[in-house]
């Protein structure tokens, strides 16, 4: 049996992870990287993830390394109520990790873990109202009050009532 | 929950990874409206989304009323004058928009904007009585609002089923062209003919300006109900023939004639590299019409639904008396089974069609390149053809009310995949060429040992009673998933049968249960999800998944 090819790959701490090269392809950006480099064992520097998100990102692609591969540019299809069991506890992480692996994915161009983790947090915002958004997510609301009326007497054609 | 690794906040997020979570809300205005009144940028990333299609599902009546109304703020002065002078005295003229929401339109039905229109008028006059002319200058300017500053509109549907309604010339709007060239969409549907002449004129306009400027519609789906001087099949015909990448086109004309149809697939097969899906919906057919799909080169599905041959037809327009449809050779109009073209499909439907040697002449001709077969009413004959010729067919859903169960026997040697069954599949049929009127404990038994053993999927789509179930599944090769039909009656022992046949069985995946129709009672469907959650609680005790089957074989949505 031939030898799996293997890639090295280097988090923001220095921490080095080697994977097969088929796991690492599920990946755009290192597929591409792959193909521009040829054959090499030099390691390839990822800066902007850190080695425990790493970790996390290499346990999807390997869960997930014989998926064919799907070309989702219609967001027509996009839908939240989808996600496997195997999925949905890969997200069972917190909210600072979770936000991680989406701008992981979203640098690293894994489009099927950037809509699973994308999914995950829209599942998290729907049926909440803004006050209860802001409070699960910690965000600051900078709206002037007169500012904020106007947005909803624009908008309040879809405003539940 | 794991540890945290990190301290990023949402807040910190790029756009455009906001931008993708929202797109999963994207038909959920309600989560999208609390979203946009989060922060500023929550609001930035929201409101293009929610604005994409904003005349769809509105739950009460004053939505759209709310909607023409912010839509209002965004026109310009001078057409803010014009609304005025035509005697509306709206408050929603005086103030400006936040946003450029016209520009955020993706979808767009012509009717449902009307709708909001005429829901704005009763609504949002302050006085009681309508000025004349204000109906025309508020559409006529929303109209010209939303296909000047729409930045890429990607689905049109034009047309009502109604008797009374008008349509805008957006031709004559300046960057008309510039909007409709975004078209990815485009639907034509509804009654034409009760249009006022000046309608079909402006409809005409449209379709004109379309074949110059949308040539890039991946779906086209059009049903002319009434079309008798052919001045809007002339014009579909060019905007068919214009296209440069047609994916799918969906074809009825209730009251055409077979030339219609024939002049139809001429033009059609300009896009014979392209078209993936094509579905013939209440159309009038003969094989000559059909022998234009030998051309095609990347057909993946065709459905024919309520067609119906047409043939030696003449006929004459009404005003002018001209002739208009001749089809002489009458001989050849089902086909003689001896076709020399070839039809390169991997998908091939038939639903409620009222020919029977046309589908068996096409399934002949398209033989080794099918893998999906839907027939709702098989015969002996094309069940023979089915066998001998569809050696690549992994897919078959089939109506065997016109079949003996004996000859079914054929199905047990072909390598199928999925096997639905269906029968009795309408209730108006004739039943004289039934044969399977009841099925009897030894048919049961026969029809359980003729399944092919390697099924993955079989679907059984009519109610057995429990014995017939239990009959046919402890006879056949048990495959991994089954999906039936349950009576309400009977939905209890029906389900105690299953479970009996399936729990020893190696490798079984799933019991799926077939939904009610969408027409059934309120207390029927009920009735259904009570015995459905009590069957899924019975299949966890036993380590059997159940869920709900959503594919309909026999079903004519498309």
């Amino acid at each position: 049996m031939a030898e799996l090819k293997k890639v090295k790959l280097t988090s923001s701490e220095g921490t080095e992870f080697i994977v097969d090269r088929k796991v690492a392809e599920k990946s755009v950006l290192l597929k591409n990287m792959l193909e521009d480099v040829g054959e090499s064992d030099m390691a390839i520097p990822l800066p902007n993830v850190t080695g425990p998100i790493l970790n996390k990102v290499i346990d999807y692609c390997t869960h997930h390394r014989d998926d064919p591969f799907v070309n989702q540019e219609d967001d027509s299809k996009k839908v939240s109520d989808d996600i496997d069991d195997w999925d949905a506890e890969f997200c069972k992480v917190d909210q600072g990790t979770l936000f991680e692996l989406i701008l992981s994915a979203n640098y690293l161009d894994i489009k099927p873990l950037l809509d699973l983790t994308c999914k995950t947090v829209a599942n998290m915002i729907k049926g909440k109202t803004p006050d209860e958004i802001r409070k699960t997510f910690n965000i600051i609301n900078d709206f002037t009050p007169e500012e904020e009326e106007h947005v909803r007497k624009e908008n309040e054609w879809c405003e539940e009532r | 929950m794991n540890r945290s690794y990190s301290y990023v906040a949402l807040t910190d997020f790029p756009a455009e990874c906001l931008y993708d979570i929202f797109l999963y809300l994207k038909n959920d205005n309600a989560s999208l409206f609390n979203c946009l009144m989060v922060n500023r940028n929550w609001c930035r990333q929201a409101i293009p989304l929610l604005w994409r299609k904003p005349f769809r599902d509105h739950s009460n009546v004053t939505m759209p009323y709310l909607l023409i109304r912010t839509y209002l703020s965004c026109l310009f002065d001078n057409a803010k004058k014009r609304l005025n002078a035509a005697g509306c005295r709206h408050r929603t003229l005086l103030s400006n928009p936040l946003f450029p929401y016209p520009s955020y339109l993706r979808e767009l039905d012509f009717a449902e904007l009307d709708n909001a229109l005429d829901i704005w008028l009763i609504y949002g006059l302050e006085y009681e009585y309508e000025p004349p002319t204000l109906r025309h200058v508020l559409s006529s300017e929303v109209y010209k609002l939303l296909f000047t500053h729409c930045k890429s509109l990607w689905n049109l549907k034009i047309g009502q089923y109604d008797d009374d309604y008008t349509i805008m010339d957006i031709a004559q709007v300046a960057k008309a062209p510039q909007t409709l060239s975004t078209l990815r969409q485009f639907e034509l549907c509804g009654d034409f003919d009760c249009l006022e002449h000046e309608d079909i004129d402006n409809l005409s306009n449209i379709l004109t300006t379309m074949s110059h400027f949308s040539l890039n519609l991946q779906h086209l789906k059009i049903n002319l109900t009434s079309d008798e001087d052919k001045c809007l099949l002339k014009r579909l015909r060019r905007l068919i023939r214009a296209q440069s990448s047609l994916k799918s086109f969906i074809y009825s004309q209730e009251l055409g004639c077979v030339m219609d149809t024939k002049s139809v697939m001429t033009a059609l097969t300009t896009q014979s590299k392209n078209l993936e899906n094509l579905v013939l919906d209440v159309v009038p057919l003969n094989m000559t019409c059909l022998k234009f799909l030998e051309q095609f080169s990347n057909l993946k599905t065709i459905r024919f639904i309520y067609c119906y041959i047409k043939s030696d037809e003449v006929s004459y327009c009404k005003d002018t008396g001209k002739l208009l449809d001749i089809v002489p050779d009458e001989n050849d109009v089902e086909g003689n089974g001896e076709e020399s073209w070839k039809l390169n499909v991997e998908k091939l439907v038939f639903l409620k069609n009222n020919f029977r040697l046309m589908t068996i002449n096409l399934v002949k001709i398209a033989h080794s390149s099918l893998k999906e077969l839907t027939i709702d009413h098989a015969t002996v004959e094309l069940l023979t053809e089915i066998t001998h010729r569809c050696v690549n067919l992994v897919y078959l859903a089939i109506g065997i009310s016109r079949i003996p169960v004996d000859e079914l026997y054929k199905i047990s040697s072909m390598k199928l995949e999925v096997l639905a069954i269906g029968w009795s599949l309408s209730n108006k049929e004739n039943t004289e060429d039934l044969v399977n009127i009841e099925l009897t404990n030894e048919e049961c038994k026969k029809l359980g040992k003729f399944l092919p053993s390697s099924l993955r999927h079989l679907h059984i789509d009519f109610p057995m009673t429990p014995p017939q179930l239990d009959t046919v599944l402890c006879n056949c090769v048990m495959p991994p998933v089954i999906s039936l039909k349950f009576s309400l009656l009977n939905f209890e022992k029906c389900a105690e049968v299953v479970f009996k046949c399936v729990k020893d069985v190696y490798g079984f995946q799933e019991v799926k249960i077939t939904k009610l129709p969408k027409n059934a009672s309120i207390m029927d469907m009920m009735l259904w999800e009570r015995n459905f959650f009590h069957m899924v609680e019975l299949g966890r005790m036993d380590g059997i998944k159940v869920g709900v089957e959503r594919e309909e074989p026999f079903g004519i949505q498309h």
